[in-house]
């Protein structure tokens, strides 16, 4: 027998450690059926050799070694066995920390080693301790990933694909509807591709997942000024250049469950520029209508923005 | 068969939960991790984003499947084992409460995977013993020797540690490291596991040294 059975203390330690997390009892009876599972490797007999298994490579010639015969395992002790390894497993199985921001909330998690993330609004992620070495898979939103000091990398997943930063301040986001992108402000993103070489990103650089595709990624330089808007969220602003305000009224509704209605199909098409806060969407609104000469009127959980020539008529 | 489960599953967490069910583990062998890389399949192709996470649906069913008092009457496990994760995917949106309509919409049962086996499944079926032989053999270096000792030739973890220089200690990490392997195996249906963070560490650090040389994008 590999263990002594586990004692009754032991039992009910366990017990309650599976109880306390129902994805624990579901990983548990995974780990004991997979375990049970692979008695069956026994049938390939003491002749298997795994070389003879690799896959796609030539067979080498079978090897002339016996093996001494084994005594069957005692199967008495199977089942122990099996309960102290699916044990193992599941206590090293990552449980991860999962961390969220509601609409409008932002909030710093420090990684350890010095080296931070921050959710911007509306994000999910799990952060993960894999043997020492952490891993951030973004399920939603925008994080910024501080690590220039760190003298780890940090591992991020996001729709499927992984990166790693070294020594690297980075932007991860994977918004609705939208393909995940990365930006790079400092340091070094690994993009790493299945089959095929990784992408290493230099400072100042965008990557966007190329959408509908099984794999590639879009790149594109970032000049200082556009990275300094593309966070300016840190600081609790939006930077706007040149945006329809279609397109900024969108992005406030990433921060806030009011929403901003434009009212006039011609407006929704002119440009915006400036610096806005992201918690005022009144005030963001009231500071368009102005240059427009448009209304702002609220209307139950709603901003209106309306051209005055119509509003006027009321 | 459909209306069986619930929400009311989100209730039945208090049961006591059995270590040592031998007979449920070996149901869950048979009728669960062969159907489980179609499950997963099906939830990462659901159009929700960022409302769930496949490995924590994954789990809570097997979960809520280990709690039932039995099984023997579930008639198609399959079938059962998809409800169940439909069901924690839909209180999954409604509590994050996010999630446009089209997604609610979008996780009706109507594409569920039928009942037929899927190419991967019958691969597995008809040369089962051959999959196991290549996966174990896909195992990295030191692990694979420990589990082939462990369970091909069934010596004990002492036996191994002795054979192989080893503490008990660090063979008994590399077996569950094995076992692992075969987790991600029937995870990814049956396909060799994918990279190993240590290949992908490899090649990230490849690459590190490709990007020191060039001077970037």
């Amino acid at each position: 027998m590999d263990r002594a059975p586990l004692a009754a203390g032991e039992t009910e330690e366990l017990t309650q450690w599976l109880t306390a997390d129902r994805r624990r009892r579901g990983a548990f009876i995974r780990a004991r059926a997979i375990w049970m599972r692979s008695e069956s490797a026994r049938a390939l007999g003491p002749q298997y050799d795994p070389e003879n298994f690799q896959p796609a490579a030539a067979e080498p010639p079978p090897p002339a070694h016996v093996e001494r015969r084994r005594p069957m395992m005692k199967w008495s002790g199977a089942l122990a066995a099996s309960l102290v390894v699916a044990v193992m497993l599941v206590t090293t199985l990552q449980m991860p920390t999962a961390y969220a921001t509601a609409k409008g909330e932002m909030r710093t998690v420090p990684l350890g080693d010095g080296a931070t993330v921050t959710l911007n609004t509306d994000t999910h992620i799990k952060l993960y301790d894999d043997e020492g070495r952490r891993r951030i898979r973004v399920l939603r939103g925008e994080v910024l990933i501080e690590g220039a000091a760190a003298t780890s990398p940090t591992l991020v997943e996001v729709d499927g694909k992984q990166l790693e930063g070294s020594a690297a301040t980075f932007v991860v986001r994977k918004l609705n509807d939208q393909p995940a992108q990365v930006l790079v402000q400092e340091g070094r993103v690994v993009l790493a591709e299945e089959r095929q070489a990784t992408l290493p990103l230099s400072a100042n650089t965008g990557a966007s997942l190329l959408e509908g595709k099984e794999q590639g990624w879009q790149l594109r330089a970032l000049s200082y000024g556009q990275l300094s808007r593309e966070l300016a969220w840190r600081e609790g602003k939006i930077a706007l250049q040149g945006e329809t305000l279609a397109e900024a009224v969108a992005l406030y509704a990433r921060y806030s469950d009011t929403p901003i209605v434009i009212a006039d199909p011609g407006l929704a098409t002119v440009p915006v520029a400036g610096l806005f806060a992201v918690n005022n969407a009144l005030g963001f609104s009231r500071a368009v209508a102005n240059v427009f000469d448009a209304d702002v009127r609220q209307e139950g959980d709603r901003i209106v923005i309306a051209a005055r020539h119509r509003a006027g008529g009321l | 068969m459909w209306t069986r489960v619930s929400d009311r599953t989100e209730l039945e967490g208090d049961r006591d939960f059995p270590l040592d069910d031998v007979e449920r583990a070996r149901w869950f062998v048979h009728h669960i991790l062969p159907h489980e890389a179609a499950l997963r399949g099906w939830l990462s192709r659901r159009r929700a984003p960022g409302a769930f996470d496949v490995d924590d649906i994954v789990q809570e069913s097997y979960a809520l499947l280990a709690e039932r008092e039995r099984v023997d009457d579930i008639l198609n496990p399959r079938a059962y084992l998809f409800q169940v994760a439909h069901s924690l995917v839909v209180r999954s949106i409604r509590r994050a409460r996010i999630v446009p309509i089209l997604a609610v919409e979008d996780l009706g049962l109507a594409d569920l995977p039928d009942d037929a086996a899927t190419p991967e499944q019958s691969a597995i079926a008809h040369d089962d013993l051959r999959r196991l032989a290549e996966v174990i053999a896909s195992m990295p270096g030191q692990t694979r020797e420990a589990f082939v000792l462990r369970r091909v030739r069934g010596l004990s973890q002492r036996e191994i540690a002795s054979r192989m220089g080893l503490s008990e200690n660090t063979v008994e990490k590399h077996i569950v490291r094995g076992l692992r392997w075969l987790g991600d195996w029937f995870a990814s249906g049956g396909n060799p596991p994918a990279k190993s963070s240590n290949q992908l560490k490899r090649e990230q650090r490849r690459a590190g040294a490709r990007a020191r040389n060039q001077s970037g994008y």
